[in-house]
């Protein structure tokens, strides 16, 4: 087809909008002027809206059935959107020539207006699938279990994610590629291009691929323009595909890196704690750095977070003192707690401050035991336990922050094994190969970009003539 | 000689004539009153109980954005060590040593005193070899056998550059972004915007120790407060002995009574304060409360005995206390754990004008070890996280050779920094194959970018840490700087 034809038959959806608005105004204003007072319309009126809305009806008929030829859409929707469509412009050109007389206008709009309306359902589910206009797809975001181990990961989590962002284009009612996303058999089938994943191997997916190649590339997925797979649904669905893509199991049935946990709860809907209000913390805490000596500033212009500073009073800052930061707990970014006098037994304050990115226990009496109240802060990077007395055991109470990228045993019993082992864990090595897979990628556009001149090393026999070196650049 | 132009007084005495005033006024408590009735408690958390404790909590109510670093220690390599000798192999102007230094360089540019070298310009290659270093793989040259085991921690910066090309100057450029007298230096910036944890301790403390000889002097005004009140200048403690001289009480004094003494001083100085509204009295009130801590603060700093051999084995330190870089480098870290903001380290003994074959290494030998001792000791207690530490000089130093030495250079020199915010094991910024000029291509990093750039890292914007004085806001990086985002993590 030419391209130009293909572009008008791209332009469906736009032209679709005009006839179906000017109908539906018609259709409205001569059912209000059949009530006393209602609004007339004059002959000439008439004519004019009618004459507008046939051309834009039979130019959309016509760009439709470009588009139809192009389009990968199921077939008997396609054809009963078709053929609604021509109808509707067919009764429009029929109206135009009853428009005197009032009982037959009258009937024809009605029937006009009907096959309006159903040739534009029609239409919709062509580009949005059956699904779209449904409850049960809008409900389905809503968590049914209550616990992340307890929910399906295929049902629960990974079905919504495709169901969401691909079975609108890979479904019942339009396959584009010959894929269809909304069945788990039809996952496993595949398309045109060939199966959609390897269980477990990601990388070696298409279905990944497509998904990690650019936005303006042909083949990427989803298409530009429409809703993208967030960062965190592309890496849940990497996850469930490198896990070996299972159907039936339970989350609780296999092991969880702590920031597919954390993404996961995220996913089903699990509402972060909200953002404390930075008026209220300021006036909290300035009332405590004036009880505990402590400093307390805020970190940002508009955020309410504060970095937090109680080894200045050394072990004057004890337990009581820790627990009495409370009112502030949720607001605290930095907290050091180097070199004061906590111990285990205070440390409990710290499950409340679920927003700490640093955390300085050097030098305190605190032990493994103690370890135990951090468990729960998620957002954890950077933790000094340094000079304290933990052992190998004590680490794997820091199993659980999904987050913590800088831990600080210096002068501790850890040895280096154990720290090394909890580094294993922490780390998700299959998001750095990928990244270390993207880097090569971009460092090939590099030398790609790069120019390079090879004159040779034989000087002798060039001629001796330019008096400049040619490594001069000019300054 | 002109009368001063005072035309702004007149400006002024317009914006407040009475029919403004009152205008203004009444605007104000409009606006007053609508934004306590939109968030009221918006006023009073922004005035908030005072906390009245005499630390200094910086002029900024909180950072602009999200600060990374806390505290800095800046290794002021005085006299200009030379980049193609330390961080910055020229394997090409090797290869041209002893030949004419190709003329499209330098041509029409100004050479500080390579103007008339005998027998035209030259290129000196350097004899030194440099190896990759670290899983980063940076360049770093074999005289610095210590810093190249902390290769992954640095960002090397190569396209350092400056507009000043002798000492004071230069200094004064790298400390306070000019020339000019009566500038704050970058220290009393921060102190200023930022204030200081240490109560007891001033918030920028200036060490200095020598080379091995033809050192140039380096002038008190460096740490200068400039136009900012006095209290935020440098307070420079000495290297050897006693860091504050005459810290300890006369004969016959004991603590309580000058505990006494300082409290009647300040009630004398709060009245004259009363009458004279100036702001130097408050800065006397709170010098003299300072140094009564300091009074214990001081010997228990400086009191190096208490650190293990371990540690004066680390830093290479032969004698506690004697004055050496890396003695001063254990001050500069015990000064940091105390809650300094700022502590500059200057060590002389760069300025190989003559003989660099033979000094540089002398020169490299004696802040090599502690240098990379202080980054290592920093980083196994933590404090790297939010300590950045800088080392580097004003200035570099030519391709050309100066007989057997090389000459001052602004067009190109090498800096590291770590720490604090600082993206480790990166090398940025570069420059021609022959190390004479940084290639502008983005990563070129002026002098007032470097600025900014640590700036950024605590969290200011440069544009908005200004002092109004003479009638126009300052700020330190003047009209220029550039933050280098590409090295901040």
């Amino acid at each position: 087809m030419e391209p130009w034809l293909q572009l008008a038959g791209r332009l469906h959806p736009i032209a679709a909008h005009l006839p179906i608005g000017l109908f539906i105004l018609l259709a409205v204003i001569e059912l209000a002027g059949a009530f006393p007072g209602g609004p007339r319309l004059t002959a000439q009126q008439r004519s004019w809206i009618l004459s507008l809305g046939f051309l834009g009806a039979a130019t959309t008929a016509s760009f439709g059935w470009l588009l139809a030829g192009s389009g990968d859409y199921d077939d008997t929707i396609l054809e009963r959107h078709r053929w609604l469509g021509v109808g509707f412009a067919a009764t429009t050109a029929v109206l135009y020539f009853l428009r005197h007389r009032p009982g037959a206008y009258a009937a024809g709009l009605t029937v006009s207006v009907a096959l309006l309306g159903f040739a534009g359902h029609a239409g919709g589910t062509l580009t949005h699938g059956e699904s779209y206009l449904s409850l049960s797809t809008v409900a389905a975001a809503s968590p049914a279990p209550t616990r992340v181990e307890d929910t399906r990961l295929f049902d629960d989590i990974i079905h919504p994610i495709l169901q969401q962002r691909c079975v609108s284009c890979h479904g019942a009612s339009k396959s584009q590629g010959d894929l269809r996303y909304d069945t788990r058999e039809f996952l496993v089938q595949g398309g045109k291009s060939g199966l959609s994943f390897k269980p477990g191997d990601a990388h070696g997916s298409l279905l990944i691929k497509r998904a990690h190649l650019p936005l303006e590339a042909k083949q990427h997925m989803p298409p530009k323009g429409k809703p993208q797979l967030t960062e965190d649904e592309l890496t849940l669905l990497e996850w469930w595909i490198d896990v070996g893509a299972p159907f039936d199991v339970r989350v609780s049935a296999i092991e969880v890196p702590p920031l597919i946990l954390e993404r996961l709860a995220a996913r089903l809907g699990w509402v972060r704690e909200p953002t404390p209000d930075r008026a209220v913390v300021l006036a909290a805490a300035a009332a405590l750095e004036q009880r505990l000596g402590v400093l307390l500033r805020p970190l940002t212009q508009d955020g309410p977070w504060l970095a937090a500073n109680a080894r200045v009073k050394l072990t004057a800052f004890g337990d009581a003192e820790l627990a009495a930061l409370a009112p502030i707990a949720p607001a605290l970014y930095w907290l050091d707690l180097g070199e004061t006098g906590v111990t285990d037994a205070g440390l409990g304050a710290l499950a409340a401050m679920k927003n700490l990115r640093r955390l300085q226990l050097d030098r305190t009496a605190i032990t493994g035991t103690g370890l135990r109240a951090l468990s729960g802060l998620s957002h954890l990077e950077t933790l000094n336990l340094h000079g304290t007395r933990l052992t190998d055991a004590d680490l794997s109470a820091l199993e659980s922050l999904p987050r913590l990228r800088s831990l600080y045993l210096w002068q501790t019993q850890v040895s280096a094994e154990a720290a090394a082992r909890l580094g294993q864990k922490q780390t998700d090595h299959r998001r750095i190969a990928r990244w270390r897979t993207e880097m090569a990628a971009l460092e090939a556009k590099i030398r790609a970009e790069t120019f390079r001149a090879n004159l040779g090393t034989d000087t002798e026999s060039r001629p001796p003539s330019p008096p400049a070196p040619t490594t001069a650049r000019s300054p | 000689m002109s009368p001063p132009d005072l035309s702004f007084l007149r400006q002024r005495q317009i914006a407040w004539s009475r029919r403004t005033f009152l205008g203004k006024s009444a605007q104000a408590i409009g606006t007053l009153a609508l934004s306590s009735l939109l968030t009221p408690r918006a006023l009073s958390a922004a005035a908030g109980p005072p906390v009245n404790d005499g630390r200094w909590r910086g002029i900024l109510p909180s950072p602009h954005f999200l600060p990374r670093a806390k505290r800095i220690i800046q290794l002021s390599m005085a006299g200009g060590p030379s980049h193609v000798e330390t961080f910055d192999p020229k394997p090409k102007l090797n290869a041209l040593h002893g030949l004419p230094f190709p003329a499209a360089f330098t041509e029409g540019q100004q050479l500080a005193q390579l103007q008339h070298e005998r027998g035209g310009l030259r290129a000196r290659g350097s004899p030194f070899t440099f190896s990759r270093c670290g899983l980063s793989g940076q360049m770093i040259c074999d005289l610095l056998p210590h810093t190249q085991t902390i290769a992954d921690d640095l960002c090397i910066v190569r396209s350092m550059h400056t507009d000043q090309i002798n000492h004071d100057p230069a200094h004064a450029f790298m400390n306070a972004g000019s020339i000019i007298k009566g500038r704050p230096s970058f220290g009393s910036w921060m102190l200023y915007g930022l204030g200081a944890e240490a109560d007891n301790l001033p918030g920028y403390v200036v060490l200095m120790s020598n080379g091995p000889g033809n050192d140039q002097p380096i002038s008190a005004r460096q740490w200068s407060a400039g136009f900012l009140p006095s209290k935020f200048q440098g307070v420079q403690f000495q290297s050897k002995g006693t860091p504050v001289h005459y810290v300890g009480n006369p004969d016959g004094i004991c603590q309580s009574l000058q505990r006494q003494l300082i409290d009647e001083l300040a009630e004398l100085n709060g009245y004259c304060a009363e009458r004279t509204l100036d702001p130097e009295i408050q800065t006397r009130v709170a010098q003299y409360e300072l140094a009564f801590k300091m009074q214990t603060s001081v010997p228990e700093l400086a009191d190096l005995r208490r650190e293990p051999q371990s540690t004066l084995d680390l830093y290479g330190i032969k004698e506690p206390g004697d004055g050496s870089f890396a003695s001063n480098c254990l001050l500069a870290r015990r000064l940091i754990e105390r809650g300094t903001r700022f502590v500059q380290l200057y060590h002389r003994g760069w300025d190989h004008h003559s003989e660099i074959d033979k000094n540089l290494p002398l020169a490299c030998k004696l802040v090599d070890q502690a240098s990379a001792a202080l980054v290592k000791d920093l980083k196994q207690r933590g404090l790297l996280e939010d300590t950045l530490v800088i080392w580097g000089g004003e200035f570099g130093r030519t391709p050309m050779g100066q007989g057997t030495g090389r000459d001052h250079h602004i067009n190109a020199f090498s800096v590291w920094m770590a720490g604090g915010g600082i993206r480790p094991g990166i090398t940025w910024g570069s420059t021609d194959e022959l190390g004479y000029r940084y290639l502008p291509d983005g990563q070129d990093m002026h002098v007032h970018d470097l600025h900014a750039t640590l700036l950024a890292a605590f969290g200011i914007d440069h544009e908005r840490l200004t002092y109004r004085y003479q009638g126009r806001d300052f700020r330190l990086t003047d009209v220029h700087g550039r933050v280098a985002h590409g090295i901040l993590t």
